[in-house]
């Protein structure tokens, strides 16, 4: 848990082992459970993972992991995933028929609530092209600094920081120059 | 360079990390300035921007970690139900475990109940007719058959009480306080062994072993050849004393108490045991009188071997 909250290539680390050694068994029970494709299976597991990050890199941390160990967690939001991206492409999924976590429920729920935020954050977000996209994920995801001017080839911290600077200013720039784009996300997806 | 410390200061404040004072600063500037609100809002857009960029990206790399994994097929064993309550299950183990522990401790107390009840009324019938028993004696010309019967009945009885004491692992009532003799057997000496010496060294064996009745056999026989010998009658006196004959213990202790020197330990040891006779059969009031005068004998000497025992049984038996 402290790997995930940490950020940084060792996050990355930890997601990877995680993914490799543990989707198989959270996709299999989502498309046993649900009658999901394999595809859409990966798909829900993607889906889970992103939530569990968000959830332990909150204040709260960990305290859902006091009801099942990480894996049960991953592979009952996975099977919620899972139905509800059937749902939601007018498939009928299969009763789960087992009781599943609120916590993954929940986060599940929202990240398909905010599906069109998500579109409108990934229209604005190519004004600023790919390099500040990146520039601003290595921040985010709390890599250090000598990773993020090696990854980005900065001669020094101060550069990399200007950089990151420059990027959210472009971003932001996008913003004022397109302020119905920005209200929308205000008082939709962020207010 | 002071719109980028701007930008830091608006981030740590977005994200609650600047001072209280600090905040507090910042909070009053924000609502004097709209432009820096504006500024603000714009700022936390871009964080989650930022976040989104993130959950792209992590999204990204799991998709593609899982190109080369394969589905697992998973089996009914491990489709189990995912515990709501991850102690559920050890939840119920000790559950389970408590009831039948309830149930077991509920059996045996009942149990134990009914065994002591049982004991107490064989207990009780038995005093009935010692004291029945203890007056036809007491008469001058006893009727033997009547005697006989009673003495039949009560044999029976204190059998079934045997039996009862031996299920319910607890001595009865009557045995509280008093301690098993380690040797009955009689002196040693060096040479053949006598005949008398003999049997009162399988008496002996036989008491150990708790087969009283043997033990009673050797005692008379032994005493059938030395009448006076003081070993087969202290033999005697604590073989019907275990099996609970205390009408026909009695006297024998009085014999042995007699036949050793007043002071001596052998003496107060008989007399002790005869003061539990008397207790054993204190329903009737002759008897319960002799118990309360040879008690309150030994109460009066504290340096007497058996005083703490005396003060033991006062307490109770409540007198």
């Amino acid at each position: 848990m402290e790997a995930l909250r940490a950020g940084g290539i060792v996050r990355e680390d930890v997601w990877r082992y995680l993914t490799v050694n543990w989707s198989g068994y959270c996709c299999g029970t989502a498309v046993k459970r649900t009658g999901c494709k394999e595809h859409e299976a990966k798909e829900a597991f993607s889906i889970a993972c992103l939530g569990v990050d968000k959830r332990i890199r909150t204040a709260s941390g960990d305290d859902f992991l006091k009801k099942a160990s990480l894996k049960t967690y991953l592979t009952s939001a996975t099977i919620y995933a899972a139905w509800t991206v059937m749902r939601q492409r007018k498939k009928e999924p299969v009763e789960v028929g087992i009781k599943l976590y609120a916590e993954g429920e929940e986060d599940v729920n929202k990240w398909f609530r905010q599906r069109d935020c998500r579109e409108i954050l990934e229209k604005a977000l190519a004004s600023i092209g790919e390099r500040c996209k990146k520039i601003l994920v290595l921040f985010k995801d709390g890599f250090g600094m000598k990773e993020i001017m090696e990854e980005m080839g900065f001669g020094n911290e101060d550069v990399a920081k200007a950089q990151k600077w420059q990027c959210q200013e472009r971003f932001k720039a996008y913003l004022r120059a397109n302020p119905n784009i920005s209200s929308l996300l205000k008082e939709n997806c962020y207010g | 360079m002071a719109n980028e410390e701007l930008g830091d200061k608006i981030e740590a404040w977005l994200k609650g990390q600047l001072p209280a004072a600090e905040a507090a600063a910042f909070q009053a500037a924000l609502a004097a300035d709209p432009a820096l609100a504006e500024e603000v809002e714009l700022h936390r857009l871009t964080l989650h921007a930022m976040d989104h960029l993130s959950e792209q990206h992590l999204q990204q790399h799991v998709l593609a970690w899982m190109e080369g994994v394969d589905i697992e097929e998973v089996k009914e064993e491990s489709e189990k139900k995912p515990l709501a309550f991850p102690y559920q299950y050890w939840f119920r183990v000790a559950s389970a475990l408590l009831i039948l522990t309830g149930a077991f401790v509920f059996y045996q107390i009942w149990r134990s109940g009914a065994e002591k009840q049982k004991i107490v009324n064989l207990e009780a019938q038995i005093r009935q007719q010692d004291s029945m028993l203890f007056e036809l004696k007491q008469q001058a010309a006893p009727d033997p058959a009547k005697f006989d019967s009673l003495s039949r009945e009560n044999e029976q009885l204190r059998q079934q009480l045997r039996g009862a004491t031996k299920d319910s692992g607890k001595p009865s009532e009557p045995f509280a306080y008093y301690s098993k003799p380690k040797n009955l057997g009689g002196s040693v000496r060096m040479g053949e062994e006598s005949s008398v010496e003999q049997l009162l060294r399988a008496g002996d064996l036989f008491f150990q072993k708790s087969d009283l009745e043997q033990a009673e056999d050797k005692a008379r026989a032994a005493l059938k050849i030395e009448p006076d010998n003081r070993d087969a009658i202290r033999l005697l006196a604590h073989a019907l004393f275990g099996q609970q004959r205390f009408l026909e213990a009695e006297p024998v202790f009085a014999r042995v108490q007699n036949a050793y020197a007043q002071s001596s330990n052998g003496a107060k040891e008989a007399a002790w045991n005869r003061l539990l006779c008397h207790r054993a059969l204190a329903a009737d009031a002759g008897q319960r009188a002799l118990f309360k005068a040879a008690l309150s004998a030994i109460l009066k000497e504290p340096k007497h071997p058996y005083y703490r025992q005396a003060v033991r049984i006062r307490t109770t038996d409540r007198l």
